[in-house]
């Protein structure tokens, strides 16, 4: 293994590292205290009227759904856009049939409503 | 040299966390696990000096999926207790499926094990996927669109009913 191309590698441990000597290093020094009311839910000190785990709307899962689809497509376009000058005008079309199917779905998305918060 | 025992490393991280993400009673818990699986996925893959393929699963993998699998955990938001101990038809399903699929990647780890098969030296490389998918597998790669089409308007045709 050449270590120029190690370089992705290293970023990885480094980062790594950097999580772990975090957490490890507010344990060492960090206070700490064990009352059992820490873990109590507060709420600006008024009294609790629910639980805080409720279901989440759907809404968020939608705008996670429609971000990886479109993700997705973005991937895409990388290799397409490294081998752009030598594919040429086939892969312009290539990518512009792959783009046209996904704009009906964005064009449908748009549509409905679904990019709305409401 | 280095690189083999960091590829152990890395195996051994995409193991254990693995079945971490299955013994964690919490499905937020085994989400987080299952982002480490993928992380360590990602690190042999850029051993493998397949740097693409390594950044799209940081960002793809790790980023969205994990996130989205978070957000399905938050919709649902069944009380983890209801899921412990009922043995229950489903389940039984699960485990034969689980189980074949098991034995099944077994058989093809092994074979490949014993043929020992390396990846060509410019796998996963972002001009060579790009060369794959644009020319010798353009037909599924136009297919990918269709599928991505049929997912974003499921998903909104189900979520935006009213």
């Amino acid at each position: 293994m050449t270590w120029n191309a190690g370089a992705i590698l290293i970023y990885m441990l480094l980062i790594i590292a950097m999580g772990l000597g975090l957490l490890f290093g507010n344990l060492l020094l960090g206070p700490r205290s064990n009352n059992p009311h820490k873990a109590d839910e507060f709420e600006c000190g008024s009294e609790l009227k629910d639980r805080s785990r409720k279901r989440f709307n759907v809404k968020y899962y939608l705008v996670a759904l429609i971000f990886i689809i479109f993700d997705l497509e973005v991937v895409y376009l990388y290799p397409w856009a490294v081998l752009f000058r030598k594919l040429g005008f086939f892969g312009i079309m290539e990518m512009l049939v792959f783009l046209g199917i996904l704009v009906i779905g964005l064009a449908y998305v748009w549509k409905k409503g679904a990019l709305d918060w409401r | 040299m280095l690189a083999t025992m960091l590829i152990y490393i890395f195996g051994a991280l995409a193991i254990f966390s693995g079945l971490m993400m299955i013994l964690y009673r919490n499905p937020i818990h085994s989400a987080l696990w299952f982002g480490l699986v993928l992380f360590s996925l990602a690190g042999i893959y850029a051993l493998m000096q397949a740097h693409f393929l390594a950044l799209i699963q940081i960002l793809v993998y790790v980023g969205a999926i994990t996130v989205l699998i978070v957000y399905v955990i938050a919709l649902l938001n069944f009380d983890q207790r209801d899921l412990v101990g009922k043995v229950t038809i489903l389940k039984g399903i699960a485990v034969i499926v689980a189980a074949i699929l098991f034995i099944e990647l077994l058989f093809y780890v092994g074979g490949l094990y014993v043929k020992g098969i390396a990846p060509p030296p410019e796998f996963g490389k972002a001009a060579n996927i790009g060369l794959a998918t644009l020319t010798r597998y353009l037909f599924p790669f136009e297919v990918i669109s269709i599928l991505l089409l049929v997912a974003v308007v499921g998903g909104v045709y189900i979520a935006k009913k009213d």
